[in-house]
């Protein structure tokens, strides 16, 4: 204890000087103040096994085999010595203190003596070691990572143990108990030479089942058997298909970060709570009608302009449609992972240029953003319409679909700069005001992106949120948006 | 060696803090003692703000050893994260390939003293 102490003692001005640098190291992940501590002892590990740096490497090439001979010859000595001490006549206090003894003597003749009688070494005026590179054993930076990991994890261990012995004596006394007994138990039954033999070989061979890999070897032999182990006790009773068993298997783990299991999945599709699903398919269905009349109104707008008549209008939705209907046809192919996402995801793509479901897309959208205009939209789409000239009429409907979608965003913008509690479903009469003239400002200025607004489907309030900046396009209403944001915030999301 | 003055000499590069001489001597020295190993210097390009100083500047390098291997221990070494640009420099004619050996890379870029200089950074430098 005192010994670390002095270490993590001694290397602050080190640690300081890496500090600004550290920041952006491998253990960003984890919590600030583990990574704190890692890093202290980390730190201090370094400074005092930095200049051993050949001596470990070389142990380390020694312990995985690199050098078959003075790996032989470690386990020779390593043995002689344990079996000296194990048939050694002497007793253990005359052995601990002449050890003890020992250490101090070398101690003072390195730290004290050595210094002082030593010759100065010209050839290296200053002690800069050398490091070694060497493929497949671990630098002394790595090491001391490695270390200062199970250090920081051991005393994080040890402080759990204090407080949950603190908590709960009871349960703490049972616990040590039951593991003492155990250890009593091995201890009762098989002799302690033997177990430390059989401790001594495991930590010879240790680096080399760490260098190759065993365990991981063994994990990956074993996980088979285990998997058939668990399909024969659940499996009859379940009656499972073996590839349902592998999909499910993941599921089960804790951890895998790459199962695509349908938890995971769902974390990624939105929630869909049934009672406001029902909710927007009656909004669905009660402004159905009124989309469509805004968008005959649109229609006769245009004819009236003597741009497009309406039954051409009219044919190159159709003709949209029945793309929209083979693509549809194609979305079955794919592999779906989740019932209900695929129907919903289904429902929501083909809702992307088809005209009656696009209304009924576009209803659902102003269900979402609830502060969709249509009327003020259709308005503004004309404009839109007239000013960057008629598309082609092949590609009309899938302009028309992406202009009305950003002409959503747009009056969804504009309400979001409406600081006002955003809770009515249903239109108001002096926000819509309000929207319109902010939704007036920007119209002109936002043409070149609104071809862009196919790519913006699944938008809801929080997106729009975050996308105003470049929506809106001007650094001073950011500010603006931050307050309303700020203000939806404080006065409670919609819903 | 206090740790005070590591970072002072970190300041100044490799060929600044010694002399031609010692330098030539000093490589001498360690191809004698290992003769099966390439000295180079790794230095930080200096005005690096992202990545932390290595704790070593010398290091003796195996001749087999490629360029991506060479990298990779060095990020290792420097516990750099997977998202974090590297680049090693090789003295002054920049990145080299990767599937160069250390001993090919050696006998193309070798200073005058024997030693193979390195700098790295996060972004590839122009003009340097």
């Amino acid at each position: 204890m005192e010994h670390i102490g002095a270490m993590e003692g001694a290397p602050l001005d080190d640690g300081s000087a890496q500090q600004g640098s550290n920041i952006c190291m491998r253990s960003r992940p984890c919590s600030s103040e583990r990574d704190g501590q890692v890093r202290a002892v980390k730190a201090a590990l370094q400074s005092r096994l930095g200049p051993y740096e050949p001596v470990l490497t070389y142990l380390q090439s020694v312990l995985v085999w690199e050098r078959p001979l003075q790996c032989v010859l470690i386990y020779t000595v390593v043995n002689v010595v344990f079996w000296f001490f194990a048939l050694t006549s002497l007793r253990l206090l005359f052995l601990l203190a002449f050890g003890l003894a020992l250490i101090v003597t070398v101690d003072t003749w390195r730290n004290q003596i050595w210094p002082e009688i030593r010759v100065r070494n010209l050839e290296e005026p200053e002690n800069e070691s050398w490091g070694l590179v060497q493929p497949g054993v671990l630098s002394v930076p790595e090491l001391c990572h490695h270390i200062a990991e199970a250090w920081v994890s051991g005393a994080v261990f040890t402080s759990s143990v204090v407080q949950f012995k603190q908590h709960y004596p009871g349960k703490f006394c049972l616990l040590t108990c039951g593991v003492f007994t155990c250890l009593a138990g091995v201890g009762r039954y098989i002799p302690g030479l033997v177990l430390s033999y059989s401790a001594l070989w495991a930590s010879l061979l240790a680096p080399l089942g760490a260098y190759y890999r065993i365990f991981q070897h063994v994990c990956v032999k074993l996980d088979p058997v285990l998997q058939r182990l668990d399909f024969s006790v659940c499996g009859f009773m379940m009656s499972k298909p073996i590839d349902n068993q592998f999909l499910r298997r993941p599921l089960r783990g804790p951890s895998g970060e790459d199962s695509d299991s349908e938890e995971e999945l769902a974390a990624f599709c939105p929630t869909f709570d049934d009672a406001i699903v029902a909710k927007e398919l009656a909004m669905t269905d009660s402004e159905h009608s009124d989309a469509e009349v805004s968008y005959t109104d649109n229609g006769t707008f245009n004819l009236s302009r003597g741009q497009t008549p309406l039954t051409e209008g009219s044919e190159d939705f159709d003709r949209h449609s029945d793309a929209e209907e083979s693509f549809a046809q194609d979305l079955q192919d794919f592999p779906s992972i989740n019932p209900d996402a695929t129907l919903m995801d289904d429902d929501e793509d083909t809702s992307i240029g088809l005209p009656s479901l696009a209304m009924s897309g576009l209803a659902s959208y102003r269900a979402s953003v609830m502060d969709a205009h249509l009327d003020s939209d259709q308005e503004d789409l004309d404009e839109e319409l007239s000013l960057s000239g008629l598309p082609p009429a092949s590609d009309f409907a899938g302009d028309l679909a992406g202009v009305i979608a950003s002409n959503m965003i747009q009056a969804a913008l504009a309400g979001a700069l409406q600081p006002r509690p955003p809770a009515p479903r249903r239109r108001e009469g002096p926000p819509r005001a309000g929207a319109r003239r902010s939704y007036r400002k920007q119209s002109s200025s936002e043409l070149d992106t609104d071809l862009d607004g196919e790519d913006f489907e699944m938008l809801d309030q929080s997106e729009l949120n975050q996308m105003d900046p470049l929506a809106g396009g001007g650094g001073s209403r950011r500010g603006e948006s931050q307050g309303s944001n700020f203000l939806s915030n404080f006065l409670g999301k919609p819903q | 060696m206090p740790p005070f003055d590591k970072t002072q000499v970190q300041i100044k590069s490799f060929k600044l803090r010694k002399s031609f001489a010692t330098r030539k001597q000093e490589v001498a020295a360690i191809r004698s003692k290992f003769p099966n190993k390439i000295p180079v210097i790794i230095e930080c390009y200096e005005r690096e703000k992202y990545l932390p100083p290595l704790d070593k500047t010398k290091f003796l390098v195996p001749h087999e050893l490629t360029m991506t291997q060479f990298v990779t221990i060095i990020r290792n070494r420097m516990a750099l994260l997977p998202t974090q640009a590297f680049y090693l420099l090789i003295s002054n004619s920049g990145l080299a390939s990767m599937s160069l050996t250390m001993a090919q890379v050696y006998r193309e870029h070798q200073d005058e003293d024997g030693f193979l200089y390195m700098t790295y950074a996060s972004q590839e430098m122009f003009g340097h």
